[in-house]
């Protein structure tokens, strides 16, 4: 069974206000990479991964939704040894909305 | 050489100039370079800030910036980005272990700093959240992928840079470029010329042509001496040589001057030589003349043979030479009425042939060392030198022989000539001799006989004795009195009196007769006691001088035994040491004596130049002596003999020599004396010259 995002978590994330928060985590080249990665760290729950690229083959992880870069920064603060093995960058989250968009049209 | 130091404060100035210039070029090209360097420095750091800009690599900014800033003066440098751009190529390259041949497959930065926009040309562009204050450094983080392997890797981006320096300036200056992209600001200090460099180079300049000018002139002067000198010397010395040859009349054939100097010194050796002959061609034919003019001067026209002025020369000669001999006089008696009987052409060649007989027989005759003399008219007279009283009797009694045929060749029937002859008296005078020779001529015609009459000369042997006594006797108790003649007198309109000369009249006690100074001081000296004369003469001068006698100057003639001994000369120095009136002493020579006696004189002279005496030669005649001889005799004063004055006006050749001795004595300080001037012209004419005075 094929790794999937939490559905609930998904939606949150895709209809959030374009001025909240997330965190790049990094990119994998498969959805069990991914995979991996949300189940060691545990958050899989509060993660969103993505296909992007031309022929869809890259992964993108995003943890986290926040109103503020503050209550975003708090979160990856407590994400420490994430921090250690990958480089997340908080962004606004309309960016990945609309990467989201460009890759994953239906 | 000694000129050549002349040239030292010249030289020193040209130094001094030379490298003031040198100074002055060295800080103005320094104040060019200072300026070139600035505005190099600020077109560099530009250049560098766009360049860097554009390619996003402030890295390079900075290496370039140190670089200037260890170069230049520039100091703290800041550049501050306006827009922030990088592209793919930059953050790949940004990473040593991946290259260009991997993807980037995201670009991120944190949403505090700003976004990334995606420009059209394919480069990305940073949008801060605060577009007036950016960060420093924003992180970009991109992910790139190769086959499949994705890698993570942060790129600081630098919106701005300051670049600072340790150095320290007192005076610093800002700039500040507003360009496009970027804000250019920095300091660079005010830079000051470097006068330690400038003066070392001065410095530098100057001991090089200090070397330059003392190697100059060390080599000049080697050149000079070792060269030019020594070349310069040989021609001088040859030119010289070839001079004194010229001067001592002799002819030059050839002229050796060194080659090198061909053209110039070609036609100088042309030169030379046609001097040479010109001189030696002039001066023969002056000697010539010279010769032709005293010849005749002492020749008698007639007969060729010397006339009464050169009996009384040679007379003058046995005097100073001490010379022993017999004075004849000789005349053919009345020759007047024989010339009314047979007129004046026969009488002129009996006379020739009269003459004629005598000199042959003289010079026939080595025995007899004599020479005929004709006075005028029929009246002769001959000297006879070193003879006995019997040899001169035969040799008159030859010569009478000779003589007879006369009276049968010229109808001369009665042997008229006589012969008196008196032995020659070393005391006595020209006059006194010429007396003597007369009265045994007179005594000849008495005895008519012998034609002949030879004086006593034991008789004289007596006289002289008793003379000789007397003269001891005057000497020693200085029984003299001085007598003042040949008074001196310039030529102002009231004559004042300059000189006089002093006379010793002297008085035979036993026969109480005047002894003829002449013959007084002839017997002095033969008895050794002249030096004692002139002492008392001198003393007695100047006793009468300071009794204020005088105020002229008086003469004093000195025999010529006392002026040339040194113990005479050392008394005189001290004796005048003593008194204040030597200046008005002039000591004086007749100049046939100072002729005779010439070294003598040179030297008397000497002694009296240092003791600052003054002397006179009177009596000058230009036969006796040369005007070139009295350089060295350089006397005060110079009276001419009284021949040159007599008549003067009416003779033009005495007037061409008196004009040239005048000439010769202005340019040589001598004052010239007359003497004797009777006619008021010829005293007009000695005046207008301007003769120093003259006795009349």
């Amino acid at each position: 069974m094929p790794f999937e995002t939490d559905p609930v978590f998904k939606d949150k994330f895709l209809n959030a206000p374009k001025e909240f928060f997330t965190i790049n985590i990094t990119t994998t080249s498969s959805i069990d990479s991914a995979a991996k990665l949300l189940k060691d760290e545990d958050i899989v729950h509060e993660s969103f991964v993505f296909k992007f690229g031309k022929n869809g083959e890259w992964y993108k992880l995003m943890y986290g939704v926040y109103p503020t870069y503050a209550e975003a920064k708090s979160a990856l603060d407590s994400l420490k040894k994430l921090s250690e093995l990958y480089l997340p960058v908080i962004e606004k989250i309309s960016q990945k909305q609309e990467l989201y968009k460009r890759f994953n049209k239906k | 050489m000694k000129k050549l130091l002349f040239f030292i404060p010249l030289i020193a100035l040209s130094i001094f100039l030379s490298t003031y210039f040198y100074y002055s070029s060295l800080v103005d090209e320094a104040e060019v370079k200072k300026e070139l360097s600035i505005e190099d420095m600020k077109k560099e750091l530009l250049a560098s800030a766009s360049q860097s800009v554009a390619s996003n690599n402030l890295v390079l900014f900075e290496k370039i910036v140190k670089n200037l800033q260890n170069r230049t003066s520039l100091q703290n440098v800041n550049i501050k980005l306006k827009k922030y751009y990088f592209s793919d190529e930059l953050l790949l390259k940004s990473v040593a272990s991946i290259d260009e041949s991997w993807n980037i497959l995201e670009i991120s930065i944190d949403a505090m700093q700003g976004t990334i926009a995606y420009m059209p040309d394919g480069r990305y562009e940073i949008l801060t959240n605060d577009k007036n204050s950016a960060p420093a450094n924003i992180t970009i983080k991109f992910e790139v992928e190769k086959n499949s392997i994705i890698k993570e890797f942060l790129y600081i981006y630098e919106t701005q840079k300051e670049i600072k320096t340790d150095k320290s300036t007192a005076e610093l200056k800002s700039l500040s470029y507003e360009e496009n992209d970027f804000t250019l600001t920095f300091e660079y200090g005010d830079i000051s010329i470097n006068k330690e460099d400038i003066a070392d180079k001065t410095r530098s300049f100057l001991l090089n042509i200090l070397f330059i000018t003392i190697s100059v002139f060390i080599l000049f002067v080697l050149i000079y001496n070792y060269l030019i000198r020594p070349k310069f010397r040989k021609t001088i010395e040859s030119l010289n040589e070839y001079i004194k040859n010229i001067l001592d009349g002799r002819v030059i054939k050839e002229v050796s001057i060194p080659k090198e100097f061909s053209n110039e010194f070609g036609l100088l050796n042309q030169n030379i030589l046609n001097l040479s002959k010109k001189n030696f061609s002039l001066s023969s034919e002056l000697s010539i003349s010279k010769d032709i003019i005293y010849q005749k001067e002492k020749t008698d026209e007639l007969t060729g043979l010397p006339n009464k002025k050169s009996f009384e020369n040679d007379i003058k000669y046995m005097f100073i030479a001490n010379k022993n001999g017999f004075i004849i006089q000789l005349k053919i008696d009345k020759i007047g009425e024989f010339t009314n009987n047979h007129g004046p052409e026969l009488v002129d060649a009996l006379i020739e042939e009269f003459s004629y007989l005598i000199k042959n027989f003289l010079d026939t005759n080595p025995k007899y060392d004599g020479t005929i003399y004709r006075f005028f008219g029929a009246e002769f007279a001959m000297i006879v030198y070193d003879v006995t009283s019997q040899e001169i009797e035969d040799m008159l009694i030859e010569i009478i022989e000779i003589t007879k045929k006369l009276s049968y060749k010229y109808y001369f029937f009665e042997n008229e000539i006589y012969y008196g002859a008196t032995p020659f008296d070393n005391y006595g005078t020209i006059e006194s001799i010429l007396q003597s020779a007369k009265d045994t001529y007179e005594n000849a015609i008495k005895e008519k006989s012998k034609h002949y009459y030879i004086a006593d000369e034991k008789n004289q042997q007596e006289l002289n004795k008793k003379l000789e006594q007397s003269v001891k006797e005057i000497i020693a108790r200085k029984d003299f009195v001085l007598q003042y003649i040949y008074d001196t007198y310039d030529f102002n309109s009231s004559p004042k009196l300059l000189m006089q000369e002093v006379s010793a009249l002297i008085v035979d006690s036993l026969t109480l007769e005047c002894i003829p100074s002449r013959k007084f001081l002839s017997v002095a000296k033969k008895l050794g006691y002249i030096m004692d004369f002139d002492k008392a003469l001198i003393e007695k001068v100047l006793f009468e001088i300071e009794l204020g006698k005088f105020t002229h100057k008086i003469c004093i003639a000195l025999s010529s035994t006392s002026l040339s001994n040194q113990l005479f000369l050392s008394w005189l120095e001290e004796f005048l040491k003593t008194t204040p009136y030597r200046k008005n002493l002039i000591f004086v020579a007749p100049s046939y004596s100072v002729a005779s006696n010439y070294d003598k004189f040179v030297s008397f002279c000497t002694f009296l130049r240092n003791n600052e005496l003054e002397f006179m030669i009177k009596q000058y005649h230009i036969s006796d002596l040369e005007l070139q001889k009295l350089l060295k005799l350089s006397p005060s004063y110079l009276r001419l003999e009284r021949a040159y004055c007599q008549d003067f006006k009416r003779d033009s050749s005495k007037q061409h020599i008196v004009k040239q001795i005048l000439l010769f004595c202005d340019e040589n300080g001598i004052k010239v004396l007359g003497d004797s001037l009777k006619n008021e012209q010829d005293y007009l004419a000695f005046e207008m010259l301007g003769f120093y005075g003259t006795s009349r």
